[in-house]
């Protein structure tokens, strides 16, 4: 039933190799050689192929077997089956089960990096990938000065929680180039206000604002992953596009990478909604010299001209607290680090007190002198 | 024509040289009587009084002249005979030798009744007791009861605001602006304010715990040309106006002092 995945191994001495975004090389854990991804790439295409293929004839096999065992009654329900895949790791034998979209993962026994064959593969093959830049040292390092400075972090946090999971992700993003064409009608005002004596006098112009136009967006990225979470991966933008590769699993060893499972009809209206919302912030800047500008109407019509799906590096960290669980993220790439942490509800009520307090007796003191 | 509209005055002037007693004492230097030449505190040609309210009125103008040495005067008139009411008060003033000592110290609120003017002047240690916010603040309390004709009550109000500010100028705080503040009020102020702050201050820090959040906009990735403009169309359609009632108030305080040393509040009652 388990089927064979690709390990990427050091052509001296058959050890695991590992992506380091540092060096941008593939590099032995045991003999500590280092390997160009275009050397490793040549080198393994054909043993890949030979794995989709095998992982074809493995999923077939797999289907006869589920239906035999649904006629026992013994089947697990189609759910359970649809979101699962199952693997033996090359390098101790043990049997793995993976998500369906798994692409990326390492052995749990022996930790060996693995490549899923086939989720990359056709119409699934990203065409391109951002390589980890940062390693898993620069993510704790990054955790650790994230709490700093957060005034209203419960002292305890920073000590008794611990790091429970830190993964280096590939994770699936679509990249959309996109325009947004219409028109925008304000209402605008400018006031001028002087004395009269006894009385103030308020004159307001009142002007009549119209602007049409258009405007292009470069690959806007959306993550295509459900397993992510949209709020960490939007606030860890932006990637610097300039290190943009075309895809090559050989940049995958030593991480964890999935597939899309959210497809480009579906990823629309997120990229749809930022590109107006920009569209609507830049035409909004070109009415200028008016006390009020208020839109009254507009016509926007949102436009793309493809999607290309692309891999981007994200370095995961999940902590516990007090029996809660605390996500982060990091851009593997930039080291942009966000995620939510917890408030001393103590320090919170101190905070708000000590500067009502400290803001009253400045006010006094003022009036006073 | 200016001196038959206020014979009246002499003549009454040398009545209450006779009718007021001597009082001496005062607040830094002893009042010396000889020092103050007019001393009808009160002159009612409007005929606004009885004869019993104007004693009263300048038997009290009287005592706060002796006891802070700055005469206090009040003088109604049928008309201005086209003058302005300042114009009027600053004639008076020179012309009857008017106010106590070498400086003229003193205050007069001159009443005319043709088109309802009045002006307070202020003259020497006037100018110092009475600021342009405390004559303002003076006309705020009488105008009402002017305003209905009821001239005692508010020539009563008017001697009383100048017994408060003469008071507070011997102790060495003129009325001026804060003085009327009230420090409850203000303290509410200071409070509503503070919490403000403090709200602000604490969404800030609370802000900086959840950092994950969906991005609004795509503004990082507009392409180089950026927004490209077909229509730009601004068009005036309409002026409108608006006024609100809002008196001046001044808020650095003090009295301003014109070139013959007087300062001046006028309006309408």
């Amino acid at each position: 039933m388990a089927t064979g995945i690709t390990t990427y191994q050091c052509p001296a001495c058959t050890g695991p190799l590992h992506f380091v975004g540092e060096s941008g090389k593939l590099e032995c854990d045991y003999c500590g050689k280092a390997y160009d991804v275009a050397e490793i790439e040549k080198l393994y295409s054909e043993k890949e192929a030979a794995s989709v293929e095998a992982q074809a004839k493995a999923d077939a096999a797999r289907e006869r077997e589920n239906a035999a065992a649904q006629e026992m009654g013994m089947s697990w329900d189609a759910q359970e089956v649809a979101g699962m895949k199952n693997y033996n790791c090359p390098s101790c034998g043990a049997e793995l089960i993976c998500d369906a979209t798994t692409a990326a993962t390492s052995c749990p026994y022996c930790g060996n990096p693995t490549i899923v064959p086939g989720q990359f593969t056709g119409g699934l093959k990203p065409e391109l990938v951002i390589p980890f830049r940062l390693d898993k040292q620069a993510a704790i390092k990054a955790l650790k000065n994230y709490y700093r400075g957060k005034k209203l972090l419960p002292k305890s946090f920073k000590d008794q929680n611990h790091i429970e999971e830190i993964q280096g992700v590939y994770v699936p993003f679509w990249l959309c180039d996109c325009e947004v064409d219409g028109s925008i009608h304000y209402h605008a005002t400018n006031t001028s206000t002087w004395r009269e004596g006894d009385y103030v006098v308020t004159q307001t112009k009142h002007y009549e604002v119209d602007r049409s136009g258009q405007i292009g967006f470069r690959q806007v990225p959306v993550d295509a992953s459900t397993k992510m979470p949209d709020a960490h991966m939007d606030a860890i933008e932006p990637y610097d596009y300039s290190d943009l590769r075309p895809f090559s699993s050989a940049y995958l060893p030593g991480f964890l990478a999935d597939k899309y499972d959210v497809n480009q009809q579906e990823s629309l209206p997120r990229i749809q909604s930022r590109a107006e919302n920009s569209a609507e912030m830049e035409m909004r800047n070109t009415v200028q010299g008016y006390s009020t500008v208020t839109a009254t109407s507009k016509n926007l019509n949102f436009s793309h001209s493809g999607m290309k799906y692309a891999l981007m590096p994200v370095w995961m960290l999940s902590t516990k607290w007090k029996d809660q669980n605390f996500l982060f993220a990091m851009n593997g790439q930039t080291g942009k680090l966000v995620g939510d942490l917890p408030i001393d509800n103590g320090k919170r009520v101190a905070w708000f007190v000590g500067t009502a307090i400290v803001s009253l007796l400045l006010q006094l003191a003022f009036w006073w002198w | 024509m200016k001196k038959k509209l206020f014979g009246f005055c002499a003549a009454l002037c040398m009545l209450m040289m006779l009718v007021f007693p001597v009082y001496a004492a005062a607040e830094d230097a002893p009042f010396n009587e000889s020092e103050i030449p007019f001393r009808t505190m009160v002159t009612d040609n409007a005929d606004l009084l009885t004869d019993a309210e104007e004693k009263e009125l300048a038997a009290k103008a009287w005592d706060l002249t002796r006891t802070y040495n700055c005469a206090v005067y009040i003088v109604t008139l049928p008309s201005l005979e086209g003058m302005e009411a300042w114009e009027v008060t600053e004639y008076l003033w020179t012309e009857y030798h008017m106010g106590y000592g070498e400086d003229q110290s003193g205050v007069m609120l001159m009443l005319s009744m043709e088109y309802r003017d009045y002006d307070i002047a202020a003259h020497g240690y006037g100018n110092v007791a009475f600021t342009d916010y405390g004559k303002e603040v003076m006309a705020e309390r009488f105008l009402p009861e002017l305003g209905d004709d009821n001239w005692y009550a508010g020539l009563s109000i008017y001697l009383d605001c100048c017994g408060e500010f003469l008071e507070l100028a011997a102790e060495g705080t003129p009325f001026d602006v804060g003085s009327d503040s009230d420090p409850l009020f203000e303290a509410g102020i200071s409070l509503v304010a503070s919490l403000v702050i403090a709200f602000i201050v604490t969404v800030r820090l609370e802000a900086q715990m959840k950092t994950a959040k969906m991005q609004k906009a795509a503004q990082a990735y507009i392409d180089q040309q950026g927004l490209v403009l077909s229509v730009q169309r601004d068009h005036y359609t309409h002026t409108t106006r608006s006024e609100r009632y809002d008196p001046p108030k001044k808020s650095d305080g003090g009295t301003t002092v014109n070139d013959d040393g007087f300062s001046h509040s006028s309006g309408k009652f």
